[in-house]
């Protein structure tokens, strides 16, 4: 039947078979050919206005095009003499109170005697985390054997050791009891 | 025209701040650094007295503290005054602790171990990676005017150090132990000190009674060639093995007290201030695969590794003694 169609469309149909192909055109597989072979032709005689409507398709594809939030260009008009002399004046300001403002907190808080002893983490460094949030059960007295090790940990490390002798006593500490 | 004149204003400004503080951000870390070498140096080199009081999370204890040092080598005898009457006494290398509420004395004996017991208070030159020395201000501690020193933490993986410093002689008189919440989780605070080894030679000696119980030493050597058959490699950032040791009891205690008879791996780790040691010892896997145990400012990981259990202790946060237990491997 393609071949009929083909005919028809080059004008070269027998006229006594015309009806049968017309009837054929109720297949919807043959009138989506009988669409390409338009197309084609009107692509190969260079139409401008091709034979199809894509509009569906493009609506279609425009609906599943993933949205781009980007910036746009401001575009201002170029300023008066008046409003760049301004500008110019302010921007000189806010720097001249930056770099005041910058000296101040310098003088203010490098000296020795104004740092509060508190404690803060220096710097964010990203460290690898356990994937699960880590909880501990807290103990008073521990088993004998961890005593023991916390003595060999404050005897042969370095524990502590600004603290002097004093540290040792973390050694005994965890064997409080009774008196 | 306008740019210049901002950068000239700046450099006037600049140069102001600089002619009117003496101790610029640098000069202060430098200062810090300084101040806690003579803490190091002060910490093993002075004979003292005094009474200091340690809070570990919610529990205070008051401790009577006698230390001489002649010719380099150090006695010290540390005396808890509440609770049960127990006992420290360093002397030289040996530590022994005296537990008369349990009848039994712990000694630490190291042998041939390198180093020992010339430990380095604190790895000064490492410091600054991991911590940010800030000076405080002047504060009254033991009714003495001290020095204040902050050690911040450069990160979550150890706590920060607040010191106060007795400024004559760089001898600590308060230490803290700070987490990231703020929260002091272990502290030492001195109520009275003497400088100098004035007092009686008998603060130096045990009670009788401490002397009493059954005496459990333990001596540690290090590990002969082949012997070693774990490794601990993928540290976190600015921890270091500072030395590895094999555990040895000479004096066995009871059976209940110290399950095994058979050597146990001590792995000394430090950032260069805080310390981990990690003991991997012989046990059964009938205890649950992994345990977080927390007491004061120490923090305890347990982790089965098939016919050995590796325990993680140190003064450091939870995440770390985590992550230092798995990074434990097999040879």
């Amino acid at each position: 039947m393609n071949n009929k169609l083909s005919a028809l469309l080059d004008a070269e149909h027998a006229g006594n078979d015309l009806d049968s192909v017309c009837l054929a055109l109720s297949d919807v597989q043959l009138r989506s050919d009988w669409a390409d072979y338009l197309l084609i032709g009107d692509a190969l005689r260079a139409e401008t206005k091709l034979g199809f409507d894509i509009s569906a398709e493009v609506m279609a594809a425009l609906e599943n095009e993933p949205t781009v939030l980007a910036p746009r260009l401001l575009t201002t008009p170029p300023d008066a003499p008046q409003t760049r002399w301004f500008r110019q004046m302010t921007a000189l300001a806010a720097s001249l109170a930056g770099v005041l403002l910058v000296a101040w907190v310098t003088l203010t808080f490098s000296a020795n005697e104004t740092v509060a002893p508190t404690i803060q983490i220096a710097s964010a460094v990203p460290i690898v985390q356990p994937a699960t949030e880590l909880t501990s059960t807290t103990s008073d007295k521990l088993p004998d054997h961890l005593q023991d090790y916390i003595v060999a940990h404050q005897a042969h490390s370095s524990a502590g050791t600004l603290a002097g002798g004093s540290r040792n006593v973390r050694a005994v500490s965890a064997t409080r009891g009774v008196p | 025209m306008i740019q210049a004149l901002i950068l000239i204003a700046a450099a006037l400004v600049h140069s102001l701040a600089l002619a009117a503080d003496p101790a610029p951000n640098r000069a202060t870390a430098d200062n810090g650094m300084a101040l806690l070498q003579r803490v190091a140096q002060t910490a093993m080199t002075l004979s003292y007295s005094g009474v200091f009081v340690y809070r570990s999370g919610e529990r205070e204890e008051t401790s009577r503290i006698a230390r001489l040092v002649v010719d380099g080598q150090e006695l010290e005898r540390i005396e808890v005054l509440d609770g049960s009457a127990r006992e420290v006494i360093r002397d030289g290398k040996e530590v022994k602790c005296f537990l008369p509420g349990e009848n039994r004395v712990i000694v630490e004996r190291p042998a041939g171990v390198r180093g020992f017991p010339a430990l380095l208070p604190v790895d000064l030159a490492g410091l600054e990676q991991n911590y940010a020395v800030r000076i405080g201000r002047l504060e009254r501690v033991a009714d003495t005017n001290c020095q204040a020193l902050v050690l911040e933490p450069r990160d979550a993986l150890r706590y920060g150090h607040q010191l106060w410093i007795e400024p004559n002689s760089g001898l600590l008189l308060k230490a803290g132990l700070v987490n990231k919440q703020g929260q002091v989780l272990e502290s030492f605070t001195f109520t009275q000190f003497s400088i100098g080894s004035t007092f009686a030679r008998q603060q130096l000696t045990p009670s009788a009674e401490s002397q009493s119980g059954r005496v459990q030493q333990v001596q540690s050597s290090e590990p002969r060639p082949g012997e070693m058959k774990w490794v601990i490699e993928k540290l976190p950032a600015g921890f270091r093995v500072n030395k590895v040791m094999m555990r040895r009891a000479v004096k066995p205690a009871a059976a209940s007290v110290t399950p095994n008879t058979q050597d146990v791996v001590h792995f000394v780790i430090s950032d260069g201030l805080a310390a981990v040691s990690v003991f991997i010892e012989a046990a059964a896997a009938n205890k649950p695969n992994e345990a977080i145990t927390t007491a004061g400012a120490m923090n305890f990981y347990q982790r089965q590794i098939g016919d050995h259990r590796a325990i993680v202790m140190g003064e450091v946060p939870l995440v770390t003694v985590k992550l230092i237990g798995d990074a434990i491997e097999r040879r």
